[in-house]
């Protein structure tokens, strides 16, 4: 009978050290998975935060300064021909257009900071989904107003009427968080020739500080610009690369290692306002 | 007796074996590892899709804001110069690196300034072909934007007359690796040897 043996040390050893390798690249392995894991995710919520947003905006911008008095059911507890009036003429408001707040207004912020829009349209329910009072279909003039709070993206809704001063009652308005983790918020907005001369095409692209004097001149804002810089949550990346990103008309700005970052850019053409300004030439 | 017998045909692993078991981990691991680099260039592959998708409705965007009623004909034109491949991709601005850092974080000069001044229909014809390029490099500076039509009435003043189709390209290159295989589409690669992804919208204005 052969005698038996076992494994000499210096086999263990060799086994040993053999096997540390082996757990060692898998553990490598695992980490760098890890790494893209949490690469992947930071920019798949990004993109799909600033796809859900840019959508959700469009959806509801496209019709400011809309007023269709044959195809839709109006509330006609006011005088809609003023009404009609107001929102086609004016679909961003500015600081002193509404009598019940005085200071409701589309602003350019200084250095940086993000933009307010407030827009003027005919709808059944403002962006907050609230019907203010009116029956279940019937459209009234809606107040939208989007700014940023916090880093989150919000959109506060008005009754109109109210704020113009022809209803009764207080303000009352809605709001609702549309998105998180917004680092800068820019609008711009593209102003007609005057409406005397103008097809309806946007000759510039302007900053809401500019607005009240292309109302003096009759130009008319046919397009909205907007620019979103969104950044993926805290602590799900840390090796980024730095780069720098400007929005729209805004300087640049430095990104940092800890998130992924990204503009959304649109341009959004007004039709309800092309069509307004091309039959007042 | 048996016990024995047993006994002498036992033996352990001898190092020879656990070599060829690590050599045949190690290509194993290897295969693993490569798997990372085919998830990351599809991930790419993915956020330029995306952006590109992102970028193609804001150039129609754009072509439905610069529209104007035609003086003959149905539907709506913009100005000749939106199918101006010159406007589009940086074309006549020098850059060594990254074009968005070069071109786009603040106006070049050579890029009329439609917002301090009132611009014409041809000046915001460039101006849109600039911001719009600028949108399209922001995640991967390969991509490419063109904007081409097909002429209805061939021509008349117009390089697209109303009523006309507005292709609108957005490509970029891929690059075949391992067992990373793109079906190329005859549209993104007009030019035979071109390895280019891309999206496309066709829109009437």
């Amino acid at each position: 009978m052969k005698r038996q043996s076992g494994f000499s040390l210096i086999e263990l050893m060799i086994s040993l050290v053999l096997g540390l390798i082996i757990t060692g690249g898998v553990i490598q392995i695992m980490m760098s998975s890890r790494v893209t894991n949490g690469v992947n995710q930071a920019v798949s919520q990004v993109q799909e935060s600033g796809r859900f947003i840019m959508t959700r905006l469009s959806r509801e911008l496209y019709e400011v300064g809309r007023y269709d008095t044959i195809a839709t059911r109006i509330d006609t507890s006011v005088d809609i021909l003023t009404e009609a009036a107001f929102i086609q003429n004016r679909p961003v408001a500015l600081a002193g257009d509404f009598i019940a707040s005085n200071t409701l207004g589309s602003v350019q912020a200084t250095a940086g900071g993000d933009d307010q829009l407030v827009v003027n349209l005919l709808d059944a329910r403002d962006c907050a989904g609230a019907k203010h009072g009116y029956a279940n279909d019937a459209e009234f003039h809606v107040v939208n107003h989007y700014q940023v709070v916090n880093s989150q993206l919000r959109c506060t809704g008005y009754d109109g009427r109210i704020l113009r001063g022809v209803k009764g009652g207080g303000v009352s308005a809605s709001s609702i968080t549309l998105m998180d983790n917004v680092i800068s918020f820019q609008v711009q907005y593209g102003i007609s020739e005057a409406a005397e001369v103008s097809d309806g095409l946007a000759v510039r692209y302007v900053t809401a500080d500019e607005l009240a004097l292309a109302r003096g001149n009759k130009q008319q804002v046919v397009a909205i610009r907007l620019g979103i810089l969104l950044r993926s949550d805290d602590s799900q990346v840390n090796q980024m690369a730095e780069h720098k990103l400007a929005v729209l008309n805004e300087d640049a700005i430095t990104t940092d290692k800890n998130h992924y970052y990204q503009i959304f850019n649109q341009t959004l053409a007004l039709r309800n306002m092309k069509n307004f300004v091309r039959s007042a030439k | 007796m048996r016990n024995v017998a047993h006994l002498k045909l036992q033996c352990g692993v001898g190092l020879i074996e656990i070599l060829v078991t690590l050599f045949i981990l190690a290509i194993g691991l290897l295969g693993v590892a490569s798997l990372q680099f085919v998830g990351s260039f599809a991930n790419k592959d993915a956020i330029s899709r995306t952006q590109s998708e992102l970028v193609a409705n804001q150039v129609a965007e754009r072509l439905r804001a610069a529209a104007s009623p035609p003086l003959t004909g149905d539907g709506m034109v913009v100005h000749n110069q939106y199918f101006a491949s010159a406007n589009y991709n940086f074309t006549g601005l020098s850059c060594s690196g990254d074009p968005y850092d070069c071109h786009c974080l603040s106006r070049p000069a050579s890029i009329p300034d439609c917002e301090g001044n009132q611009c014409s229909a041809l000046e915001v014809a460039q101006y849109d072909g600039w911001a719009l390029s600028c949108a399209a490099v922001q995640t991967n500076p390969t991509i490419q934007l063109s904007v081409t039509c097909t002429d209805l009435i061939a021509g008349d003043a117009n390089s697209c007359s109303a009523g006309s189709m507005v292709h609108i390209l957005v490509s970029w290159p891929v690059h075949t690796a391992g067992n990373q295989q793109y079906s190329l589409h005859s549209r993104c690669n007009p030019n035979t040897g071109d390895k280019n992804s891309c999206i496309f919208k066709d829109i009437l204005l």
